[in-house]
């Protein structure tokens, strides 16, 4: 091999890798990336930086087409979420969580089934991320990762209305659990400004008062 | 520049009710032209390899056509032959009845003496015999070029039946091949036996073949006894093919012409096939080499077989020609067929197309394996999902999902963060998983018929095998005990038994300072010995009864230290191959440790190995995007497919070979498993 070969950073978790150097690589700026799966290695890239800092994790680069970046984001956030949904396969169990509420003002459906379902709180939380999965993944919708059909970006935020709930979900009926993985992620952060950020939800169903103006709110409405 | 302008132009239409950016920066043109030559290179790498993909069924349905269009030809000339050999009965009968005017060796009594004679006569001279048959008018001449058409063709179509019958038995290697050639034969026999000619054929085969003349007249005999039994009213045409044959061994006696048929193609194969052999007996010890003659056993003979029948059809065409003062003519086009074949490689290998793309996963798969039996999939993926396929699974109306293609049927959820191995019982009743976050997964496999979106059971995921301090990237499972060993990068390898209130068994330390294990299976051929691949170019056999080594694999001088990323057994011998980050696959004898080949065989890192069965195919994949298909005997790469996209330095990040069925997958960091049938489905 060539010299110039092996000087060359080789970005790859190969076997023998230890967790602390998962991902461990110098970063490489966006321009650099040449793979098609740019943007999902940018968008890991500077949530290993940092996953603290939303803004910068949702800061697309320069030019990127939004399309893509919102779908990108909202692959990483199902990645992420299977974590919350592992946690939840605790404690989360049918005899404690009948059905999938947040307040106890709406009992939300599992749309995965044909005819939407009244699944307990854990197979929702399961079914919504394999349905989201499937969604994400599917040729109908989103046969390319470079290029988003235009119809198809409103599906994201089906999907994104979905998956909040179990943050949601969580939230209120499990809380311990939800502030250990937020503490670690800072998920539930990132994705309210995410679905806030290009408008994929409606601001009264975000109800997770996780940002500080949610906060504010929160406490106007209870005075 | 107005293009570019255009372009930005629309889209700043499109954002422009997001922010107001700097409408055109140099950066942002040059960016949009990268961004867009980018997908315009991704599409073609996509459209080559379908255009590959296209190509290989081309040229597998245009070799079905050549079948077809050559049985049509056959049962033409059947038809011509017996109008032929009606009009020769007629102009017997003619010379029968105008008796004295016709010349003596053509007067053929309906008696079966008559045919030594006319032997005799023809084998005498070839000039009188071919006035005989201008005296006989334009009917014999045009019967004698059916007949050498018909001769080549029975070799054409058993040349075809050879690139058959080779082909599914390359693409099974599962059926036992031990048969195949001799049913294969006696379906070339029986086809002969068909003509009255057949005799002539094999009578040539004898002498064209003289390295084979022993079996060969053993084939000969045979048919003479079938033929015999079935000439009955055919005799005079029997007689006519006797001497035909007769007439050739002359011609062939004749040392002028000898062996000018035998063309080069055949010499240098039989040589590079004893080269081969040559090989095998100078590199390969004892051990190895019976088991290896025994597949080689298996599979030379029906090569061979098929290159000496499309031979044989060349030569006799040629020596037909010659002998009975013929002009090659027609049969031209016939002949560049055969070489066709002959020449391209392609012709005679079976090639593995895709079947169906997998896509579920949300990042990099890691690991895949196929079930046992089932045309059933297991994928291991970064997202921290393990996932259950059914390859034959029916679209179930009940599901929302709104599109026609293949979903997961189970989704397993028991590692935090990315699944890193699996492996299954071989029963595939259980699955065994191993995580970065140092755990082992033990689920109950569910029914591969299930509903995905059934209710969440518990008892899936039976145990978490905890003791690993980081992240685990092997496991292996013990066939007769029921044990499992497993490798982490906290630099050990451990033994456990699942359902055992103590699971952890053993744990074995890696067996230098700084060295990591990386990839671990059982030997086939002694069971408590384990396979053990490390970083730092090292990989040794370990007793896991002991914990102690038994050999360590001697690598010679690497330059670097390059990872050893998968180690396989040989399904049957004492034989153990490794996949390195430095683009190698190394062969190597469990008996001493000793290196038997190894060879670059990537662009990139090898990142994953699969072995058939059998243990005639090997399986590589590589970051370099490919997976490749390799002839494990004589260490050639019979196919490339480009199967996955890189993201990162990533590409291909597992292969596998399915126990008993002809299926093939690759799994990729771009989150998609793909699984490939052999060209004939
Ligand atoms: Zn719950
Ligand atoms: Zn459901």
């Amino acid at each position: 091999m060539t010299a110039a070969t092996e000087n060359r950073t080789v970005r790859r978790n190969g076997p023998g890798t230890k967790r602390a150097d998962w991902n461990n690589w110098s970063p490489l700026a966006f321009e650099e990336m040449d793979s098609a799966l740019n943007i999902q290695q940018y968008i890991q890239q500077t949530i290993k930086a940092n996953p603290a800092d939303v803004a910068t994790i949702l800061t697309p680069p320069l030019d990127q087409d939004e399309g893509v970046w919102k779908y990108e984001h909202l692959r990483q956030f199902c990645i992420e979420l299977n974590g919350l949904a592992l946690l939840l396969q605790r404690e989360c169990i049918p005899e404690t969580c009948q059905q999938m509420t947040a307040t106890e003002q709406w009992i939300f459906l599992c749309a995965a089934h044909k005819n939407p379902n009244e699944c307990p709180a854990i197979d929702y939380t399961r079914h919504t991320l394999d349905g989201a999965a499937t969604l994400l993944n599917s040729n109908k919708y989103f046969p390319s990762r470079v290029n988003i059909k235009e119809i198809s970006i409103s599906k994201l935020g089906s999907v994104a209305r979905r998956v909040y709930r179990i943050f949601s979900h969580a939230f209120f009926h499990h809380r311990k659990l939800f502030d250990e993985f937020e503490n670690e992620t800072h998920l539930c952060k990132r994705f309210t400004t995410y679905v806030s950020k290009y408008n994929l939800m409606q601001q009264e169903h975000l109800i997770v008062p996780i940002l500080p103006n949610q906060q504010q709110q929160q406490q106007t409405t209870v005075q | 520049m107005e293009d570019a302008s255009q372009l930005s132009n629309s889209q700043n239409d499109k954002a422009k009710d997001e922010t107001t950016r700097p409408q055109y920066t140099m950066s942002g043109i040059l960016h949009f032209i990268q961004h867009e030559w980018t997908k315009n290179e991704l599409d073609r790498t996509r459209w080559e390899a379908e255009r590959a993909e296209m190509q290989a069924r081309i040229a597998f349905l245009q070799g079905e056509r050549k079948g077809q269009e050559n049985l049509k030809q056959d049962l033409v000339r059947r038809i011509k032959m017996l109008e032929f050999c009606l009009k020769q009965e007629r102009a017997k009968n003619y010379r029968l009845t105008h008796n004295g005017e016709e010349p003596p060796s053509l007067e053929e009594s309906p008696n079966e003496n008559s045919a030594p004679s006319e032997n005799s006569h023809l084998t005498a001279d070839l000039d009188a015999y071919i006035n005989d048959a201008g005296e006989a008018g334009g009917s014999f001449r045009q019967g004698r070029l059916l007949l050498k058409r018909y001769l080549e063709e029975i070799g054409y179509s058993e040349h075809i039946m050879d690139v058959r019958s080779f082909r599914v038995k390359n693409l099974l290697g599962l059926l036992p091949q031990a048969d195949l050639p001799s049913s294969e034969r006696l379906n070339g026999r029986k086809e002969k036996s068909d003509s009255n000619y057949s005799d002539s054929d094999d009578g040539h085969d004898d002498a064209a073949l003289d390295a084979d003349a022993s079996k060969a007249f053993e084939e000969f005999d045979f048919l003479n006894n079938m033929d015999a039994k079935e000439k009955g009213s055919d005799d005079d045409w029997a007689g006519k093919g006797a001497s035909f044959e007769k007439l050739i061994k002359q011609y062939k006696d004749d040392p002028k012409v000898k062996r000018r048929s035998r063309t080069s193609t055949e010499e240098s194969e039989e040589k590079t096939s004893n080269d081969v052999q040559k090989n095998l007996e100078t590199d390969v010890p004892p051990g190895i080499r019976s088991a290896i003659d025994a597949a080689a056993q298996e599979e030379l003979p029906v090569r061979r077989q098929g290159r000496r029948s499309a031979n044989f059809g060349y030569g006799n065409g040629n020596e037909l020609d010659v002998a009975l003062g013929m002009q090659d003519n027609d049969n031209m086009d016939i002949k560049d067929e055969f070489k066709d074949e002959d020449d391209d490689p392609n012709a005679q290998q079976v090639k593995w197309n895709i079947k169906v793309t997998l896509r579920s996963h949300l990042d990099s798969i890691r690991a895949m394996q196929f079930h046992p039996v089932e045309p059933v999939l297991f994928t291991a993926s970064e997202d921290g999902l393990i996932k259950l396929w059914n390859l034959d699974q029916k679209k179930d109306e009940k599901h929302n999902s709104g599109g026609t293609e293949l979903e997961p049927v189970y989704t397993f959820r028991g590692h935090k963060g990315p699944v890193l191995c699996l492996v299954l019982s071989p029963t595939g009743d259980h699955l065994y998983t191993g995580g970065i976050d140092g755990n082992i997964c033990c689920f109950n496999v569910p029914s591969s018929n299930g509903d995905p979106f059934d209710s969440y059971d518990p008892r899936v995921l039976t145990e978490t095998l905890t003791g690993h301090t980081d992240a685990i990237w092997s496991v292996a499972y013990h066939s007769s005990n029921s044990r499992l060993v497993s490798a982490s990068s906290d630099s050990t390898v451990r033994l456990w038994e699942p359902g055992n209130g103590e699971p952890l068994i053993r744990t074995i330390g890696a067996p230098k300072s700084g060295i990591l294990p990386t990839s671990v299976d059982f030997v086939s051929t002694e069971t408590s010995h384990l396979l053990a691949a490390y970083t730092n170019c090292y990989a040794q056999i370990i007793d896991i009864d002991t914990g102690s080594t038994v050999m360590v694999f001697d690598f010679g001088a690497v330059t670097g230290s390059p990872t050893m990323n998968k180690i396989v057994s040989h399904p049957t011998m004492p034989l153990t191959l490794i996949g390195g980050e430095d683009r190698t696959i190394r062969y190597f004898d469990n008996t001493n440790g000793s290196i038997i080949h190894e060879a670059i065989a990537h662009v990139e890192g090898v990142s994953s190995l699969a072995i058939d069965p059998n243990g005639l195919y090997l399986l590589s994949g590589s970051h370099d995007g490919s997976i490749r298909m390799w002839n494990m005997e004589k260490r050639s790469c019979l196919q490339e497919i480009s199967a996955h996209r890189k993201k990162n330095d990533s590409a291909v990040t597992s292969v596998a070979f399915h126990p008993s069925r002809s299926l093939i997958g690759s799994a990729g960091a771009d989150s998609l498993a793909k699984v490939y049938v052999s060209g004939s489905n």
